[in-house]
């Protein structure tokens, strides 16, 4: 029974005196994938934030394996740098000195999976709220981060695009991935579903 | 009996009826004359002395424009001023040869001096200006001149001129500014610079620079009134302009000038008497 | 006001035959704030950044006093820092005063806190998101750097031309601490001094390339606020 990367207990976090989020018990094994599914303003992103340690006020346990090397959460409205489709989604190679023609190689297959490799010297304030995702996962993906957390990472997205993320996701053997979503993901994730 | 009201209304009746009396009176008793001097004149402190005499006397206000000696001069040329009051023997005697002036009156001098820093041992004492120049030159001190045509610039390119010309190194600095801003800056640099007697003996404690050399000739500095020709333009006060002119040649101004001293030290010699 | 239609005229002569005086205090004007601007910058940005980026024990303290000194007078910076220059003050053995150094020291201190509140207040208004992707990718200090003077990269430029264009301008520090001798003089010393020479050409010679470049840098700052709503 192999330890897992993160466990919760009795979390409970509070703005204005109101609880956003109160999950008991929460715990994601190495490479597993879980789902939480929940309403709007359930604390799906609450939650995905405390695990990403994004967030420093809360109360309750979070053990975190120290095998937990990264993780990396994809915002419910993705952020882009300033420069190009390129240039984001190679970011985390650029922070780990990855010399550039490797760095454009492995970018530009996550894109081309992605279906978005056409975009690549496109500057990014030109993209719409759909590709600017699709740029974030990618970015965040090639990374191959030990916990990946995708908040909404289907909304505006097409039929196309959605496989296309699947496939990507896939595609990640060694990464835990929590996908949080209002509605059921797509079967091809084969997620563990946590109700929120 | 009281009315408040009534008693209210008659005082501020009362005081606005003196408000306007005043100012009416002020209006046609009190005369302005308009001089234009130097910057080192006002400085020295000459006009604050003999000026209240001369404004009760006349029952006038008289406004003292302090400027360069070149603006001073071109103040005299548009009629702005009555009469203008500086030290530039050329420029004067052009200024009425032209017919801009119809008055000149030489009624005092002073000399002036060279200055530089009390540890200083480039001057000596007993040098002429020119040899005093000379040697600064040699030794690539700072001096300090004036740089703005003023009647203390142009004695000090004569003095340059006698030692072919004055430098252009970066340790000549020209600060085409008045006496007083020329001497702080000078004394901040510790540096040399040429300097009337008048405003160095009125800015001494401000400053801890020393006249290095003696009285000569080349040094004298003469100073004149002159009365701007009243055909410029109608608002020039002839009659006031007139009455200063006999004011300061008088033998009672002339001996105040002679007195007039600061920090117990007297400024100027007058051109009229001798004093006693 | 015939005069001054005529020192009007004269000055477009002045300017169009590059008169040496003008073109002398318009070049030592622009090399003076340029450079006082630049190192204001290097100093300037990181303390900025700083100020945004940690919680110490009195930051609040530091933003407010760097926000207040940006309404300070000239004149006030300009004494100050002639009493820290002059022969009888602490950095008196320098011999700085009156020279264009001296006016490069003061204008710094002009431009800095334009600088800091600037970068300080543009970093606090960066997307908190984008900080946090910025350290889930476990940048570097060096890389974070770069990537927030890559998205502070506007605020930053509008910081720098307010601030040069205020070091340009200003009389009270180059008056007191350049002296406005020959060799120091600022178009705006220049300005003051030929007007109060009676020089009317000249110093409408002078006004104008100050209000050109008042102007310029204006144009400049408007000029990039748009392409900041509107980007191409």
């Amino acid at each position: 029974m192999t330890s897992p990367l993160l466990q919760i207990n009795h979390l409970k976090v509070n703005r204005q005196d109101t609880i956003i989020c109160n999950v008991e018990e929460f715990e994601i094994q190495p490479r597993e994938r879980v789902a939480v599914i929940g309403p709007n303003g359930s604390g799906k992103t609450t939650l995905l934030r405390v695990i990403a340690q994004l967030e420093s006020s809360y109360s309750g346990d979070i053990l975190i394996d120290p095998a937990l090397s990264q993780s990396i959460y994809v915002h419910q409205t993705p952020v882009m740098f300033r420069g190009t489709v390129l240039f984001n989604a190679s970011y985390g190679l650029i922070c780990q000195g990855v010399p550039p023609q490797d760095r454009e190689t492995v970018a530009m297959t996550a894109l081309e999976t992605l279906g978005i490799a056409s975009l690549a010297h496109r500057s990014c304030r030109q993209l719409s709220g759909g590709e600017k995702r699709r740029v974030a996962i990618a970015r965040a993906a090639i990374v191959k981060p030990a916990l990946l957390l995708l908040d909404e990472p289907f909304a505006d997205i097409d039929q196309t695009g959605s496989d296309a993320i699947c496939e990507l996701l896939f595609s990640l053997t060694e990464t835990a991935i929590v996908v949080a979503s209002p509605q059921p993901v797509p079967h091809q994730l084969d997620c563990r579903k946590f109700e929120i | 009996m009281h009315h408040p009201v009534r008693n209210a209304r008659l005082t501020i009746t009362c005081a606005v009826a003196a408000l306007i009396l005043t100012t009416l009176g002020c209006g046609e008793s009190e005369r302005v004359l308009r001089i234009a001097t130097t910057t080192s004149t006002r400085d020295s402190g000459l006009m604050d002395h003999i000026l209240p005499t001369f404004e009760s006397r006349n029952n006038c206000r008289v406004d003292v424009i302090a400027v360069g000696t070149g603006a001073a001069i071109k103040l005299g040329e548009t009629g702005d001023v009555d009469a203008i009051l500086v030290h530039a023997e050329k420029a004067e005697l052009a200024f009425v040869k032209d017919g801009h002036g119809i008055r000149r009156e030489l009624f005092m001098s002073n000399y002036f001096t060279l200055i530089g820093s009390k540890s200083q041992t480039i001057v000596r004492q007993d040098q002429s200006p020119a040899e005093a120049f000379q040697a600064i030159v040699q030794h690539g001190a700072t001096f300090v001149s004036r740089g703005d045509d003023s009647g203390t610039h142009k004695r000090e390119l004569a003095i340059w001129d006698s030692t072919g010309g004055h430098p252009t190194t970066k340790g000549y600095l020209e600060t085409g500014q008045g006496m007083g801003p020329s001497l702080i800056i000078a004394d901040e640099k510790q540096a040399y610079i040429l300097c009337d007697m008048g405003t160095y003996l009125s800015m001494k404690d401000k400053l801890s620079l020393v006249p290095l050399i003696g009285e000569f000739d080349l040094l004298r500095n003469p100073y004149a009134a002159i009365n701007v020709n009243p055909e410029k333009n109608a608002s020039i006060n002839a009659d006031l302009a007139k009455k200063f002119l006999d004011f300061l040649v008088a033998d009672e101004t002339q001996q105040a000038i002679g007195d007039y001293t600061v920090a117990g030290e007297t400024l100027f010699r007058p051109s009229r008497i001798d004093p006693k | 006001m015939q005069d001054i239609w005529h020192g009007l005229y004269e000055a477009f002569f002045l300017l169009l035959q590059l008169d040496s005086s003008v073109v002398d205090a318009a070049l030592r004007t622009a090399f003076v704030s340029s450079l006082a601007v630049m190192i204001a910058t290097l100093v300037g940005v990181p303390i900025g950044l700083l100020l945004g980026q940690r919680n110490f024990f009195g930051r609040t303290f530091l933003v407010l006093t760097s926000r207040a000194a940006m309404g300070l007078p000239t004149v006030l910076i300009g004494l100050t820092c002639y009493c820290l220059l002059s022969r009888k003050g602490p950095l008196g053995d320098l011999q700085l005063l009156y020279t264009e150094p001296a006016i490069i020291f003061g204008e710094f201190f002009l431009a800095l806190p334009i600088i800091v509140t600037w970068t300080h207040s543009a970093y606090r208004s960066l997307d908190p998101a984008i900080v946090e992707t910025m350290i889930s990718f476990q940048a570097s200090w060096w890389r974070r750097t770069l990537t927030l003077l890559s998205e502070l990269r506007s605020p930053l430029l509008l910081a720098i031309l307010t601030a040069f264009g205020r070091c340009a301008t200003e009389l009270g520090i180059a008056m007191l601490v350049g002296g406005n001798l020959k060799s120091t003089r600022t178009l705006a010393t220049s300005t003051a001094l030929e007007t109060s020479r009676g020089e009317f050409s000249r110093g409408i010679a002078m006004g104008l390339i100050m209000l050109l470049l008042a102007v310029i840098v204006a144009l400049a700052i408007a000029f990039f606020n748009r392409e900041e709503e509107h980007p191409k």
